[in-house]
Order: structure tokens, then C-alpha cells, then sequence
């Protein structure tokens, strides 16, 4: 699984972890069952502090994408891939896009309005 | 839904000639049923307590004359069905080299056994006292050349080799914004033909060892040693973790994190995506070397990243998504290790 961090997206560290988690359930990288490598292991991989890695993994439990067990780790769960096929509409979205010079700001602020919080 | 992308399918099974199957197969069960009805035939001159193992100084092993002919018939049974397996399982073009070799050699390994076992009956026929068995080292010598003279005959009567496709792919280097880390983790294990294959050989090199020692009286038991040294090795070859970082590429096998290898990235020139065939290509499965200055961990056919390090050293490992590893690893590739 791909874990991309930008620290200089402004992003918080932990968010960025738990959505590039998501897209690779979306992507069909990780299927239900699959386990999440360990908290340490993916701290010390990205260089950055354990917490933050366990607080996108506690992130992710709420969602209900992910199981933390005691002694069997992060387990990705039926529900992580159930939204895989918005990935093609949203590739397509980004596409249509780019071909209209629409920035990412724009598109992000648009989908917004579509779909409030 | 959508899968992961695949960008080059997976090569069919490969079509062994018939003589491939010829060599490693019915040649040896020939052998095999050949030195059995011989080893038959000669059991009324024998007497009942022979001898089985010769030492540097004549015979120290001694065992019951059924013995012998159950260990030729069950040996080579085992060996024939161990290359059957292997040779089943591969993918894409053949024969390669190394099919080829497994066939010659199941044919190399049965003569040097069928003719080599079956001359140690021969040497002990109406005789009453074990101590006027005479020298084995001739038969073995013969039994031995035998092998040799039957292995390369039939490497030349079988098809030409051919040479592995592996299409290999320059990864694109994924586009990184400055100051990014990221990391890319996958987990890799034997597949299940590789994994049957290899507790085939160390189940017959168990069996095989355990029936030697029992019917020696439990002398030689420290060769029990073998199998369960050759069990602790394929146990550190089943599964690993491949890991992508600012770093470079780091190979652990699972689940002690040892036996690891890993490449810095500043030391890597080049990395691409290829197509393994793990027997064409390294011989094997697990921790493999093949020629060309290249290492492997092969844990079954199909998508791998390679890696080319500055000094033309390669590194293949076979991982799922090794486009995406590979097209990370190609963006850290050669700049200075992150901070």
C-alpha cells in the first residue's frame, strides 16, 4: 500500500495517512482481511511520531474501515471497499477537469457544495 | 468495480515438449521398475541381514534385505513425482536451460540410485559372511558414470533451450511534491505450487533420512540434521515485506524481520518492472542468486520490481502492485538519501 505524506500540504500528518489508506481500498490494494502494517513499523517508515500514525488508524476504526484488535493489528474490514467504484467516476471527474482548466481548489469547493458535511 | 491495473497479463502455463516428459518421468520409472524386478530376483541368494552403508573403511551399516529394495522403489518414486511437480508449474516459454536440467538430472539422479543401490545386492549374493563383501567403489564409479553419460546424452537429444521473456518496463518515477515522504509497504508469500513443491523435497529428504536411520539401528542419526536444517532455511523463505521509503527498498522476511536485505537509494541507477518466471529465471523459489549478478527473493511468477543498482548489481523481488512500489522507488531512485 501507497502512504503519501506532504508536510507542507498543510494538511494535518494523520489525515493524510488515513486518506491515502482509504484510496488504496478504493484502488482494490487492499482487500478485506488484509492487515495494516504495524503502528512503529509505519511510524518509522515516514519519519514521524508513532501517535500520529495511531491516531489516523483510530480515525480509520470510526469510519468503520479498519478493526483494531489487540495482538492481531489494523485488519482492513468488508466496508473499506465498498466505495471502490467511485474511484473510476472520480478519475473521470478529475479528468473532465483538468481538460476544462478547472483548478483542484475549484473542484474540491464544488463537490462541497453538492455534498455539504 | 475497479482492480488494480494490470499491465501486462500473466503468461500462460508452459507447454513442456513431450521428451521433457519423456526424460524426467518415464525414463526414471523405468529405471526404477528395471532395478526393483532385478533387486527381486536375486532375493533368494541373499541373506537375510546385508549390508547398506559403506564407510571410508568398508561396510558399518547393516540392515534387512527388504531394506534395500524399498528405499530404491520409494526414492525414486519421490523423485520422479518431486521433478513431475516442479516441472509442471511454470509459465511462459519452454523448455528454458533449467527445465531442461531438472529433466536430465531426475534422469541422472534414478540411474546413479536404480544402478548404484541395486549393485550393493549384487556384490552380496551367496555369500554367508557380510565381512567378505567386497569393494563397492567400483559399482559406484560405474553407477556414477552411468548418470553422467545418460545426463548429457539426453541434454542433447532434448530441445534446444529457450530464453525466459521477462519484458522488462522502465518505471515511471511517481511525482513527488518537494518535501514529501512517502512510503510504500506490500507483503509478498510463497505461492501455493511453490510451497507444496518445497515440502515435497523436505518431506522425501525426511523420510528418506528417517528410514536410514532406522534401518541402520539408529547409527548416523546425526544426519537427521539435514532436513531439519534444510526446514529452518525454506522456513525463513515464505513470506516477506517489501518496503519503499525515502530510504530505498528494504526486503524482510516475515514474520522475524531476518533474513533482510535492503538497497540505499542513492546506490540504485535504474528501477523497472518485470515479469518473473521464478524457475526459468532463478531456479526456485525464497532468497535466490541467478546468473548476471542478479539476487532475488522469488516467492512466486509473475509482476516484480527490479532494481539496477550503480555498480550493474540487479535485485528482483516478486511483489503485487509492483508498479506502484517501483514507481515510487524510481522517484527517490539516485538523489541523496532524505533527511
Amino acid at each position: 500500500m501507497l502512504i503519501r505524506i506532504d508536510p507542507g500540504s498543510g494538511v494535518a500528518i494523520y489525515d493524510q495517512i488515513a486518506a491515502s489508506v482509504r484510496s488504496d481500498a478504493s484502488r482494490g490494494v487492499l482487500r478485506p482481511g488484509d492487515r495494516l502494517p504495524a503502528a512503529r513499523e509505519l511510524a518509522d517508515a515516514l519519519d514521524v511520531n508513532i501517535h500520529t500514525v495511531l491516531r489516523a488508524y483510530q480515525n480509520l476504526r470510526d469510519e468503520g474501515l479498519i478493526d483494531l484488535r489487540r495482538g492481531r493489528g489494523a485488519v482492513v474490514t468488508e466496508a473499506a471497499v465498498t466505495g471502490a467504484a467511485l474511484v473510476d467516476a472520480v478519475r473521470a471527474l478529475v479528468a473532465d477537469a483538468r481538460r476544462d482548466g478547472v483548478g483542484p481548489q475549484t473542484l474540491i469547493a464544488l463537490i462541497r457544495e453538492e455534498y455539504p458535511a | 468495480m475497479t482492480l488494480p491495473t494490470t499491465h501486462t497479463e500473466r503468461p500462460r502455463r508452459a507447454r513442456m515438449p513431450l521428451s521433457i516428459w519423456i526424460v524426467a518421468v518415464v525414463l526414471p520409472l523405468l529405471v526404477g521398475l528395471v532395478a526393483v524386478a532385478v533387486q527381486l530376483a536375486w532375493l533368494p541368494e541373499l541373506p537375510e541381514q546385508i549390508v547398506v552403508h559403506w564407510g571410508p573403511d568398508g561396510p558399518d551399516g547393516y540392515g534387512p534385505v527388504w531394506s534395500t529394495t524399498v528405499l530404491t522403489a520409494s526414492v525414486i518414486l519421490g523423485l520422479v513425482v518431486m521433478f513431475a511437480a516442479i516441472l509442471s508449474i511454470p509459465r511462459g516459454a519452454a523448455p528454458t536451460a533449467i527445465h531442461k536440467f531438472l529433466a536430465v538430472t531426475s534422469l541422472a539422479v534414478s540411474l546413479l540410485l536404480g544402478v548404484g543401490v541395486t549393485a550393493t545386492l549384487g556384490i552380496q549374493r551367496g555369500l554367508d559372511d557380510l565381512s567378505q563383501v567386497p569393494d563397492i567403489t567400483p559399482w559406484m564409479l560405474v553407477a556414477f558414470l552411468a548418470a553422467l553419460v545418460a545426463g548429457v546424452v539426453a541434454w542433447f537429444l532434448l530441445p534446444k533451450a529457450v530464453t525466459p521473456v521477462t519484458d522488462p518496463q522502465e518505471a515511471a518515477p511517481l511525482r513527488l511534491s518537494p518535501g514529501e515522504r512517502s512510503v510504500w509497504i506490500a507483503d509478498t508469500r510463497l505461492s501455493g505450487s511453490a510451497f507444496v513443491v518445497i515440502m515435497l523435497t523436505v518431506g522425501l529428504a525426511l523420510v528418506a533420512t528417517v528410514f536410514a536411520v532406522v534401518v541402520s539401528d539408529g547409527q548416523g542419526w546425526p544426519v537427521l540434521f539435514v532436513p531439519l536444517l534444510l526446514l529452518v532455511v525454506c522456513g525463513a523463505g515464505i513470506a516477506w515485506r517489501v518496503r519503499v521509503d525515502p530510504a530505498g527498498i528494504t526486503v524482510r522476511s516475515r514474520p522475524f524481520g531476518w533474513p533482510r536485505t535492503s538497497i540505499p537509494a542513492s546506490e540504485i541507477a535504474a528501477v523497472q518492472t518485470s515479469q518473473v518466471d521464478p524457475l526459468a529465471e532463478f531456479g526456485g523459489w525464497g532468497w535466490r542468486w541467478a546468473p548476471g549478478r542478479n539476487f532475488g527473493v522469488i516467492s512466486r511468477g509473475g509482476e516484480a520490481i527490479e532494481v539496477t543498482r550503480r555498480d550493474g548489481r540487479r535485485f528482483t523481488v516478486t511483489v503485487d502492485d509492483a508498479e506502484t512500489g517501483a514507481a515510487l522507488l524510481a522517484a527517490y531512485a539516485g538523489g541523496s538519501p532524505a533527511a
